[in-house]
């Protein structure tokens, strides 16, 4: 079967991507922050799959992670805390020919954004969502965040923190029309880029948390994780990621997990020791919101107009008598 | 009166309600220049549907008109109770009418504690005529039946001319359940009282109908039919309203679904939005007719998501609207800096209500001027136009999409719930390609465009939206430089900041002097914006008629201010202010010209000016009206 | 040698007639034995008519008259008495029906007119019964009797349902382009001055508000800023392909659901005749190349990805010898429907199959067995080869049926109809020459199970194996070289025989009287031993004296002869058979190489278990010990290795052998994490790779003490610093105690 011929012609067009045409200006993210290893899978990404950069749209709230679209040399936006989420819907929801990818951090998803968060859950709209979770405020130096261990002393809890840790995982998989939850940590690249490269190839909304260390105020908190590979499992199936040799002999504590048991998945994903990494849940039956809203349909002229008419039609007041043939018209 | 009796509709028969006692020969048909008519009831009784039929029949009529909504606070207010009103105030003319008129010469109630309301807020007319359920006389609740009594009295003791009706006995042969069925037998009563014609009136029985069963349709008609033949027969007076019908086609529609008709009609396809009282029978309406036209109406989780999503649409190329009232006007305050600064067209139109916080959600106010001006942090200048009639409900829509997409700039549109209720005939729009938002352009921009390359003059930017190949750049709420880049020099900030601003005198370069209502000078001129615009001009004539040298203007832009109003203020010797929102009374003990808070536009205008500029307002809740203002015009001059 | 089998032999080797043998003149017409059963086929309740349901699914568009009202009885009909007398009401209809299907027309209209017929002389119930049942049937279409006419019309009917659907999604695809392409126009009218002119401002803000605006300044102002308009080559290129896409009379009758021009541009696209076709073709396909052209140029400016440089050339270029089979699959398919009359007219319809036009072609074989050959006799089968020949084209599809079958065939049609490419369908329908006295239905299914008409399908694009792309299923006993049935006769001591009779091409042969030379009818009382069943003969050819192979048949009183086969005949169904054989192993039923490949692996298993049981009973032996039944394959659970305490993940280093640490320094890659820090150290002695990942690039670059601290700062441990290079840097000693973490 031979190719229709515009997508020859298109090919003949065809560029390759190097990962330099997905890098804008040199990331200001503490060295040793976890940001880095996202933005260089996602950039890998957008490589491997050869996506135009202008199709690509980044959008963030506020906070460290939420300077990601800067980085990245696509269409950015960069907005207002707590709200990438929404604003990211807006998007996609004008635009369902765009890739859109949310940055969010603990603080913009889980805290001042939390509402959006469980309601673009609901929406499932086509997206890729990076909760980079480093467990702790970094723009504004140090404050408790939702996700922080409990008994974190923090700039605002000098004598420990009060409240357990919230777990994004567990909350995300108890929404409705949830569709893909991954998970991955920032010292494991491979992990990093399997994930976000399954979640973007997820159509609906797939949310990957990404659990980071932040290197200037919360060093420590992984390091067991860091020095002891049993305290990681690796969920394998064939539906969802595979590892490679040399991850394998080191992550042996690995366990085969079924992606579409919800149940298994939200037992799996309250787990922080060991901590799962790989895709916990994904049901590629939730419809998307943007395809049950039509998103993207054609608007011809005649029809905004013909539609503006009979409206008006309804309402009208005709200046003769022989009004009913006049509206019939 | 004991306002905590609940009404029990009984059925019994053994206590015949008294039958209209007026003896009657064929009365004199009455010309009148207008009338102002109310049909009140407890809420879920129809009045409301009464009274617009009343309305749209007048217009077919080619009558003036003017409907206001008496809407209780509360979704389900206990029966008979004063605050219970529900219903409709119609005011019709010989000519255009275009606010509700001061006091009411017609009243049918359905119950006399929901009148009684309407008596103690000072709507009726000394003597006015009052049509009045009377089978609570004969209730068998005897506190029901006494209160009633009481107050039949006493109406009649105050001079009202109160004739007793039966109105569901007369329906109980028609309906099973005349409680429902007896607004559309008032309608046919008021048809013959007014002398329309019953054909039109059928066919608006028909409309409003349209969308239930034809036994529904019949049995209404035959209620419309047995109370016109009920008013032939019983009813002493009749009336006669000299209407032109209008040459062009009119249509009937009030402020909110004029609005929602101006979001089809500009093009935009994307609206979101949070239920809020007043705004949201527009965007009811909308969702009912949008899809249909590939539009969508996204009800978000709160009014922040519904301005960000809106944000997002218009980012990604296709300007969208949110519609919203103060409470949500204040929720959506950050995410309007966020447009402003990065400079995304975006039209939010704000239904306003009174205020502060919850306020008075049913009732109009003009309480959010300055906020809509000034709201957000920082300096985030945003053009903020105000509708003023229905029509201008419609249009200032389109407009403000038109202008937020060449200037890339918040466009506000006030209205508010006098305006939200309200129905006054306008000509048809007559639809025009040009309304509508030209498609997104995706075609690819010149290597090293930038994203915000401010015109030095102007302030201008051509932006660029997602998908055009060579433009990717990343906007953000950050200060940034014409690349969109974070930026943190202290020159790139201030020039952003002076090209946001320029883009407002940029467009106050294109606008025009506003019109001056009267002679173009005079003892006092009286400057308002948004719904008073009826009462003032009809107040204006009035005083005018009277000898008085009082003239007006009416501002559509809040911001930026139209030119030549120092001009016109100059050639009266005062200018007033009248607002529905607050300013200290100067009569107060404590008020003085050091202290005195002065009504949003006066403050503007003054201090833009250097004008003594005066101000009157009132935030009763209700229309302000136009006698009201006749009484302020006069003591003004005085 | 008996005299019987004697001159049997010769008329099956010489074509003699024997002695004791019947000439078939002599007693009438014969039959095979198997038709006995089948005199009157009105009374049965075959698979026609066929009911063509318009608005349906290929697979759902062909349905059984018989197929609905069972269906329609199961859903009405009450269990018990009352339901069989409903049954027995509504076949009396169904058989009214059958007889009035050689008319046509549709069903509802049909059904109406039997049931009036039947009205007067039907029992109490009747018209309720049947109304019941017709509540329930809730399709309607043509009728279709079986005949020389089915194959075209069957066919035809799916084609147009394949049309309609197929030209459907061009025409919304057309649409949308259409829509999108003006949208590039308006939106660079947006851009233009003209977008921005004084009267265009004052219509974009409406007449209700124009009052207050100035929109001279208006529009001087906003020419401050422009993102220019697109160029007027661009323009015009879109201009044109608007043009083209919005003149399409066929996608645009489609567009606006007028059935009459619809209809008027179908039934341009049906021919009779592959000259005619060609000709068509010839006139219609520049209109084609330009829509082709139109589409690929809309598409890559909608994409925003047309480029001048490296497209122009290709559209100048481009004309109707360009279109490649994807292109000629977007637009109609024109419907040839060509009668087989002769090898003039197969070589024509494999050349027009083999040009690759988008044709689906329709033959209508009446005659299987064909004249005797000019030679020797016997049957040529000439009518049996036009679709194994034009599956040799390869990317054609091919479907081979018989007219008794095609109420079944619906799903496939419909695929050789949305196949993007030509596709023939050869469909026996009995009509032509054949046993007399057997209606045309019987014929053609017996074409079938005589292996003389195999059903089959070849799909190009079913796989990539050919297993995949043909299918063989349908025809009777697919597995077995015959299709064999059980048989029942009363012998002359008129006691019941049963047995089994295999239906061979020579049984189909016996009753087509311009083969009665072939065959020589033996009566019962002359049959021996020697005498063999085609059947058994082909199988295993009898190496006895004197054996003759027959057939079983019947004559016109149901007395039963054996048929002594010629030569020629046998020849001719051996040719049946090995062609049978080779569509089973096409179809992957008895794949050849596949059995002859599984019975090796067992002898190599068989031979490879023996032998360790050998070995191993030896050892035993050997070892004085008792010999065990072999176990199975040792799999020992790998016991997980304890995990490290507290050990750096350092020390876990991937794939690499735990051997003396390196001199040199170095980065385990895949690990990092891209976070900058050792590139804050000396970003000119550590890079990124091409995966945004560090390596040591140039070990000169920097010194021990920077290799140092950047493996302390690494947040993953993956820098190991190696040994210094400079034996003259200072504090080697306590960098050296440093980097020994990293070892």
């Amino acid at each position: 079967m031979s190719m229709p011929m515009h997508e020859c012609l298109l090919q003949m067009v065809e560029e390759a991507h190097s990962l330099e045409d997905y890098q804008s200006g040199v990331p200001r993210w503490c060295s040793g922050c976890g940001d880095n290893a996202v933005l260089a899978a996602v950039q890998r990404l957008c490589r491997d799959e050869n996506l135009r950069p202008e199709k690509l749209a980044f959008v963030s709230g506020i906070g460290c992670a939420s300077r990601f679209p800067h980085y990245m040399r696509t269409y950015g936006f960069h907005g207002i805390h707590g709200r990438a989420l929404p604003i990211a819907e807006g998007v996609k929801m004008a635009r369902p020919d765009l890739h859109v990818f949310v940055n969010t951090g603990d603080g913009d998803c889980c805290s001042i954004g939390a509402a959006h968060w469980l309601h673009a859950i609901r929406y499932n709209m086509n997206m890729t969502v990076v909760l980079h979770d480093n467990h702790v405020y970094g723009l504004t130096k140090k404050q408790v965040s939702p996700t922080s261990p409990k008994g974190l002393r923090s700039n605002t809890t000098p004598h420990g923190s009060y409240l357990d840790a919230m777990n994004p995982l567990t909350v995300t998989l108890g929404v409705t029309n949830v569709s893909f939850v991954a998970q991955a940590v920032d010292w494991i690249p491979e992990v990093v880029h399997a994930v976000i490269k399954a979640a973007f190839h997820h159509q609906g909304f797939s949310f990957v948390r990404i659990i980071q260390r932040c290197p200037e105020f919360l060093p420590k908190m992984w390091e067991p994780w860091l020095h002891d590979p049993q305290k990681t499992l690796l969920l394998e199936h064939p539906d969802g990621i595979g590892y490679s040799a040399g991850l394998q002999k080191i992550y042996k504590n690995r366990q085969s997990h079924d992606p579409s048991d919800i149940h298994r998945a939200r037992e799996i994903a309250s787990s922080i020791d060991p901590v799962p990494v790989g895709i916990l849940f994904r049901d590629e039956s939730v419809p998307c919101y943007e395809d049950i809203r039509e998103a993207g349909k054609p608007r011809p002229i005649e029809m905004i107009k013909a539609g503006l008419e009979a409206e008006l039609d309804k309402f009208t007041v005709w200046p003769d008598a022989d009004e009913p043939a006049r509206s019939a018209v | 009166m004991n306002e905590t009796l609940t009404a029990v509709h009984g059925d019994d028969a053994t206590l015949e309600p008294p039958v209209a006692p007026r003896p009657k020969a064929k009365p004199a048909v009455v010309t009148l220049d207008e009338c102002v008519v109310e049909i009140i009831s407890d809420s879920g009784e129809g009045a409301q549907r009464c009274g617009q039929s009343l309305g749209a029949i007048a217009a077919r009529m080619g009558n003036g008109v003017w409907t206001v909504e008496i809407i209780p606070a509360e979704i389900q207010p206990p029966a008979r109770s004063i605050a219970g009103a529900s219903g409709n105030r119609i005011r019709l003319g010989a000519n255009r009418i275009a606010n509700g008129g001061d006091g009411v010469d017609l009243v049918v109630a359905f119950n006399e504690q929901v009148l009684l309301g309407r008596v103690r807020a000072g709507e009726l007319k000394p003597g006015c005529t009052i049509l009045l359920e009377c089978m609570w006389r004969t209730h068998s609740d005897p506190r029901i039946a006494a209160a009633y009594r009481e107050t039949y009295e006493d109406l009649v003791a105050q001079g009202y001319q109160v004739i007793e009706v039966p109105f569901e006995a007369l329906c109980k042969p028609i309906v099973p359940d005349p409680r429902r069925g007896k607004n559309m037998f008032v309608l046919g009563v008021l048809c013959t009282v007014f002398s329309f014609d019953l054909k039109l009136a059928r066919e608006q029985v028909r409309l409003t109908f349209r969308k239930k069963s034809d036994a529904v349709v019949r049995s209404n008609l035959a209620l419309l039919e047995a109370g016109a033949a009920w008013a032939d027969a019983n009813l002493d007076f009749k009336y006669r309203i000299p209407a032109v019908r209008a040459k062009e086609p009119q249509i009937v529609v009030n402020g909110n679904t004029a609005i929602a008709l101006g979001v089809l009609a500009s093009g935009m396809e994307i609206c979101a939005m949070y239920p809020i009282t007043p705004a949201t029978s527009a965007s009811h309406y909308l969702s009912e007719v949008f899809e249909r036209v590939g539009g969508i109406v996204h009800q978000a989780e709160d009014e922040i998501a519904a301005c960000t999503f809106a944000i997002g649409a218009s980012y990604a190329g296709k300007c969208a609207v949110t519609i919203t009232s103060g409470p949500g006007y204040s929720l959506k305050q950050e995410a309007i800096g966020l447009a402003v600064m990065c400079e995304i067209p975006l039209v939010v139109v704000n239904v306003q209500r009174g205020g502060p916080s919850t306020g008075q959600p049913t009732k109009g106010e003009q309480g959010d001027a300055l906020t809509a001006i000034y709201g957000s942090h920082g300096d985030a200048p945003k053009v903020v136009m105000a509708a003023s009639t229905i029509e201008d409900c419609f249009y200032s829509v389109v407009t403000a999409r038109k202008i937020a997409e060449a200037f890339n700039m918040v466009v506000v549109v006030l209205s508010d719930s006098n305006l939200a209720t309200s129905q006054q005939p306008f000509p048809r729009p007559r639809f025009d390609e040009a309304w509508l938002a030209a498609p997104i352009d995706q075609s690819a921009v010149p290597f090293g465009t930038k994203p915000y390359d401010w015109n030095k003059d102007t302030g201008l930017i051509h932006r660029i939206v997602p998908g055009q190949p060579n433009g990717m750049h990343t906007i953000t709420g950050l200060a940034h430089d014409r690349d969109g880049r974070v930026a943190y020099d202290p020159v790139i900030n201030e020039e952003a900041i002076r090209a946001r601003s320029l883009k407002l005198a940029t467009l106050q370069k294109t606008l025009k002097p506003p019109p001056v209502f009267g002679d173009p000078d005079g003892d006092l001129l009286i400057v308002g914006w948004g719904s008073t615009r009826g009462a003032i001009e009809e107040a204006v004539t009035r005083a005018r008629a009277e000898g008085l040298k009082v003239s007006s203007t009416h501002l559509h832009f809040l911001q930026p201010m139209q030119p030549g109003i120092k001009e016109i203020m100059a050639r009266f010797r005062r200018v007033l202010c009248v607002e529905a929102n607050w300013c200290d009374r100067p009569e107060d003990k404590l008020i003085d010209e050091n202290n005195r808070r002065f009504s949003a536009l006066a403050m503007m205008l003054r201090s833009r000016y250097l004008v003594d500029i005066d101000c009157w307002g009132e935030v009763k809740g209700q229309p302000i009206k136009p006698g009201t203002i006749l009484d302020v015009i006069r003591a003004r001059i005085a | 040698m008996d005299a019987d089998v004697k001159t049997q032999l010769a008329f099956h080797v010489l074509g003699r007639n024997p002695a004791g043998a019947v000439p078939v003149q002599a007693v009438g017409p014969v039959r095979p034995a198997l038709f006995a059963g089948f005199r009157d086929l009105a009374a049965l309740r075959y698979d026609y008519p066929l009911v063509l349901v318009s608005e349906a699914e290929p697979a759902e568009a062909i349905r059984t008259l018989r197929g609905l009202i069972d269906a329609a009885l199961q859903q009405v009909a009450p269990r018990g008495a009352a339901g069989e007398r409903m049954r027995r009401q509504v076949l009396r209809l169904e058989a009214e029906i059958r007889r009035r299907a050689a008319d046509g027309g549709r069903l509802s209209a049909v059904w109406d007119a039997a049931v009036a017929a039947l009205a007067p002389t039907a029992d109490d119930g009747f018209a309720a019964s049947v109304a019941a049942v017709r509540a329930a049937i809730t399709v309607d279409g043509e009728l279709v009797d079986c005949g020389a006419a089915a194959p075209k019309r069957v066919v035809g009917h799916i084609w147009r349902l394949v049309q309609e659907r197929k030209l459907a999604g061009l025409a919304e695809r057309v649409e949308t382009l259409v829509l999108k392409l003006a949208d590039v126009l308006l939106a660079d009218h947006a851009r233009s001055e003209a977008g921005r002119a004084p009267d265009a401002l004052a219509a974009a803000v409406g007449p209700g508000l124009s009052t207050l605006f100035d929109f001279g300044t208006m529009s001087e102002l906003l020419g401050t800023v422009s993102g220019g308009p697109v160029s007027k080559r661009r323009r015009r290129r879109i201009e044109a392909a608007l043009a083209v896409l919005e003149a399409q009379p066929l996608l645009t009758a489609l567009r606006a659901r007028d059935r009459a021009a619809e209809e008027r541009a179908l039934a341009e696209l049906v021919f009779d005749d592959c000259a005619s076709a060609l000709a068509a073709w010839r006139r219609q396909r520049p209109a084609l190349a330009a829509l082709v052209k139109a589409l690929a140029i809309a598409e890559l400016e909608i994409e925003g990805r047309y480029d001048e440089p490296e497209h122009d050339p290709f559209f100048e270029a481009f004309s109707e010898t360009s279109l490649g089979a994807a292109d000629l699959a977007l637009g109609p398919d024109m419907l040839v429907c060509v009668e087989d009359a002769g090898a003039a007219t197969r070589a024509e319809v494999l050349e027009l199959l083999a040009a690759g036009l988008p044709v689906k072609v329709v033959v209508p074989t009446h005659d299987a067995l064909g004249d005797p050959a000019p030679g020797p006799g016997g049957p040529t089968l000439a009518g049996t080869r036009l679709a194994t020949m034009a599956t040799s084209i390869d990317d054609i599809f091919v479907m081979q049926a018989s007219a008794a079958s095609l109420a079944r065939c619906g799903g496939r049609i419909g695929r050789g109809l949305a196949y993007a490419g030509p596709a023939l369908f050869s469909v026996y329908t009995g009509a032509g020459t054949g046993t007399p006295g057997v209606p045309a239905y019987l014929r053609a299914a017996a074409a079938v199970e005589a292996r003389v008409f195999p059903s089959f399908t070849y799909d190009p694009s079913g796989g990539p194996v050919l297993a995949e792309r043909w299918d063989v299923a349908d025809n009777p006993q697919p597995e077995a070289d015959w299709s064999v049935h059980h048989f029942v006769y009363e012998n002359a001591e008129q006691q019941r025989v049963v047995g089994d009779l295999a239906f061979t091409a020579a049984d189909l042969v016996v009753g087509d009287p311009r083969h009665a030379r072939q065959f020589a009818l033996v009566p019962s009382a002359h049959w021996s031993d020697t005498m063999v069943p085609v059947d058994v003969w082909l199988r295993q050819p009898p190496a006895g004296p004197g054996a003759v192979p027959y057939v079983t048949v019947v004559d016109a009183e149901n007395r039963l002869y054996r048929a002594i086969v010629s030569e020629q005949v046998m020849a001719a169904t051996r040719r049946c058979r090995e062609a049978w054989h080779r569509l089973q192993e096409l179809g992957d039923i008895h794949n050849s190489w596949a059995e002859r490949r599984s019975r090796a692996e067992q002898a190599a298993r068989e031979a490879a278990e023996r032998e360790a049981a050998e070995q191993a009973a030896a050892q035993a032996v050997a070892e004085g010990r008792m010999p065990e039944p072999a176990a199975p394959a040792a799999t020992a659970k790998a016991e997980p290795e304890a995990a490290p305490k507290s050990k750096p993940a350092a020390k876990a280093k991937a794939a690499e052998p735990e051997a003396a640490p390196s001199p040199d320094p170095w980065i385990e890659t895949p690990r990092c994490t891209s976070c900058n820090a050792c590139l804050q150290v000396n970003a000119r002695m550590f890079h990124y790779d091409g995966n945004q990942q560090a390596f040591v690039a140039d070990v000169a670059a920097g010194t021990f003490r920077q290799l140092v601290e950047a493996a302390e700062s690494c947040p993953v441990g993956i820098i190991h610093p190696g040994e210094p290079r400079n034996p003259k840097e200072p504090d080697l000693d306590a960098l050296r105690a440093r980097a020994k973490a990293f070892a």
